[in-house]
């Protein structure tokens, strides 16, 4: 009965918090935003993360109210946007469409691309309002678990939020991604640590006592490496088929309900797992779609399921990667990491005291969603074909302006030239770092969680006086410690089998090379 | 081994490396970061200290993997002199040095030169280097950029410029 009191009370807020928010500077902010958005994430190689980063410096000047409903816009609209390209050229605007790609490109093939186009942004409206609803539901609930956090359990959540991270950004070699994963915390190592202010590994630079900046150091990791590694490919591509008709009729999606239900859920689910993103939901959701799917067989070959499967699952993280963040503090997707850089600006805390500080602001982030995701469908949906038009620009004229947004988002939120010399150190890092196939979100998850690490576990110690055993006996914590050994051990299972499997091809490919030689 | 280079392989072993003697000097730093005569289980150096410990088992276990693909004879091939010459005068390499230069060179730029100068002089070299347009046009879409750039994050939304 409290919960039911609880939920009805979350959703009134909810409500008045959209009521409130209807007023022209917000509703011009969110569809600008949107519109902003869609724009960058149509741009084949940008992604959310990047939209995110180059647009943050917009929101610093703005009011909390009004920086939320933009960035949160802007962040729908590039996951969203991504969908132009993956189906007019197959190649995915954004990581998070390239399950898109499979179903989009043949559908636009057949001349069908307008309605794979309409289809792809009602499926991506669908996903984030089922995500914000389970988000607006369970948050609340998660609030009570975590106000039972003691400093052991939040030492093990940051432990956990790694390690989980890790093992799903690096594919087949989670070994890497844990590495990346601990080199963050190393990183939040820098600067002048929380219980007795003493300044660590600062090498006598003044401006590195406060720590490293979280947002350059994003937009280093996102931008600067993400401009490096898509201007050095050359990819050549060419639109396909006309756009056509966009808005499909409605009865072509009765059938589709229960897969848009189905990838709604693990959407949520993967976005509620930290640093895991978008993409892994995508493909997560087209793949258990195409084996649970009755017409699975057509996947692949211009299904609207296949379509549906992708687009509402990578929507669906968005509120699901806003549970842990509001609740816990840790980003579910490397954009909402983007998005809790921000509001840290804006003096907002995330995490299980948030009720209490700042009561309105779940409802405010709920409520800028909605009209968010509203604002997406209606540009998603009018300017099908200009977005098209937007693919005929060269990436060559577009991406060297973006160096300088990220100039200023790394010089504005603490007005020092040092920011910018350190975006560019962590743009080069996160370029060596992607050319030997390390993942980038568990270097930023490390960064945003190491302090909280480091704090807690010596502040846990404090408490038990240096005991481990005592701490061993919290059952929350035992839980975690469970999930980080399984994590651990499947981990270094799938390791050692991708290593094998690895050492096996290149011996195949020396022996061919012998043979070949020989001839 | 046939000297063929296999992905990774060399690059790992590298990168394990350099992960064991990061490591081993984030722990030695970490040890010198006690205040306050207090013990090892409060002293702000405890935690890089587990890190440092950290970083050199995980680069000890990438290590072994990549030695046991053939990672020594690898990383020595890769960094021969005929290999790293092969790699320098790769295209897609030398236009991944050459972009990284150009923005290394505007960042440095910026801290010295007004913003819109700077900008501009970027987006031309940049635009000029990519072949993105003719010399005219990439001159007036680089002013033109550059101008916007400036104008709206300076005096629209009042955000303070380098």
């Amino acid at each position: 009965m409290e919960i039911l009191h609880l939920l009805a009370d979350e959703a009134a807020q909810v409500g008045s918090s959209l009521i409130g928010s209807l007023n022209p500077t917000i509703l011009g902010l969110i569809f600008g935003g949107s519109l902003l958005g869609l724009l960058v994430g149509a741009i084949p190689g940008l992604t959310a993360t990047m939209a995110l980063a180059l647009l943050i410096n917009l929101s610093y000047g703005m009011q909390l109210q009004n920086a939320v409903a933009f960035l949160l816009a802007v962040y729908i609209g590039a996951v969203s946007g991504g969908l132009n390209a993956a189906i007019m050229i197959n190649i995915p605007g954004t990581p998070s469409a390239a399950a898109t790609c499979l179903d989009g490109f043949p559908l636009a093939k057949q001349g069908k691309g307008g309605l794979a186009i309409g289809t792809g942004i009602i499926a991506s409206f669908v996903g984030t309002l089922f995500s914000i609803l389970v988000m607006i539901f369970l948050s609340p609930l998660i609030y009570r678990i975590a106000l039972r956090f003691g400093h052991w359990e939040l030492f093990l959540l940051a432990l956990f939020g790694i390690m989980i991270c890790g093992t799903l950004s690096a594919g087949k070699d989670p070994l890497k991604g844990w590495i990346v994963g601990f080199l963050g915390f190393g990183a939040a190592m820098v600067g002048m640590e929380q219980i007795f202010a003493y300044p660590r590994l600062t090498f006598g630079f003044l401006q590195l006592k406060g720590g490293i900046p979280l947002i350059p150091a994003l937009i280093g990791v996102f931008g600067v490496s993400e401009f490096l590694a898509v201007l050095q490919e050359e990819v050549a591509y060419k639109i396909e088929g006309r756009v056509g008709k966009v808005i499909p009729p409605m009865r072509e999606f009765i059938p589709l309900i229960p897969s848009a239900i189905r990838s709604g859920i693990i959407g949520v689910v993967i976005g509620a797992i930290p640093g895991a993103g978008e993409d892994i939901g995508s493909w997560l959701s087209y793949d258990v779609g195409k084996r649970r799917s009755k017409k699975g067989h057509l996947f692949g070959t211009g299904s609207y399921e296949g379509l549906v499967c992708s687009e509402v699952a990578n929507n669906a993280v968005i509120g699901g990667a806003m549970i842990p963040l509001l609740t816990l503090a840790v980003p579910g997707s490397p954009p909402s990491a983007m998005f809790l850089a921000a509001v840290w600006l804006h003096g907002v805390r995330p995490g299980p005291m948030l009720n209490f500080e700042n009561p309105g602001f779940l409802p405010l982030v709920a409520a800028m969603l909605i009209l968010g995701s509203l604002a997406m469908l209606v540009w998603g949906l009018t300017l099908a074909k200009p977005m098209v038009a937007v693919l005929k620009i060269k990436r060559e004229i577009l991406l060297p302006i973006v160096i300088p947004l990220t100039v200023i988002g790394a010089y504005a939120g603490g007005v020092r030239i040092f920011d910018v010399y350190l975006m560019l150190a962590f743009g080069v890092l996160g370029y060596v770092l992607r050319q030997m196939d390390y993942p980038l979100a568990p270097l930023v998850l490390g960064l945003i969680l190491g302090p909280l690490a480091d704090t807690s576990f010596r502040r846990a110690l404090q408490q038990s006086r240096g005991a481990v055993l005592p701490l061993l006996e919290r059952p929350i914590g035992l839980i975690l410690i469970a999930c980080v050994v399984w994590l651990i051990w499947t981990g270094a299972k799938r390791t050692k089998q991708y290593y094998a499997e690895k050492a096996i091809a290149d011996a195949a490919e020396d022996a061919a090379a012998a043979a070949a030689d020989l001839k | 081994m046939t000297g063929r280079v296999h992905k990774g392989s060399g690059a790992d072993y590298i990168s394990a490396l350099c992960l064991i003697v990061f490591g081993a000097a984030f722990s030695i730093a970490a040890l010198r970061m006690r205040v306050f005569n207090n013990s090892l289980l409060v002293s702000p150096g405890l935690f890089p200290l587990i890190l440092g410990g950290v970083f050199i088992l995980l680069g000890l276990l990438l290590f072994r993997s990549a030695a046991l693909r053939g990672g020594r004879e690898q990383a020595f091939h890769v960094l021969g002199k005929e290999h790293l010459n092969a790699f320098f005068s790769s295209p897609r390499v030398r236009k991944g040095t050459v972009l990284l230069l150009l923005v290394v060179a505007y960042v440095v730029a910026v801290g010295y030169f007004p913003f819109l100068w700077a900008t501009a002089g970027y987006l031309i070299v940049t635009f000029l280097y990519l072949k993105a347009m003719k010399l005219h046009w990439s001159i007036l879409l680089a002013l033109a950029a550059a101008w916007a750039i400036t104008a709206a994050f300076r005096d629209l939304f009042r955000i303070p410029m380098p």
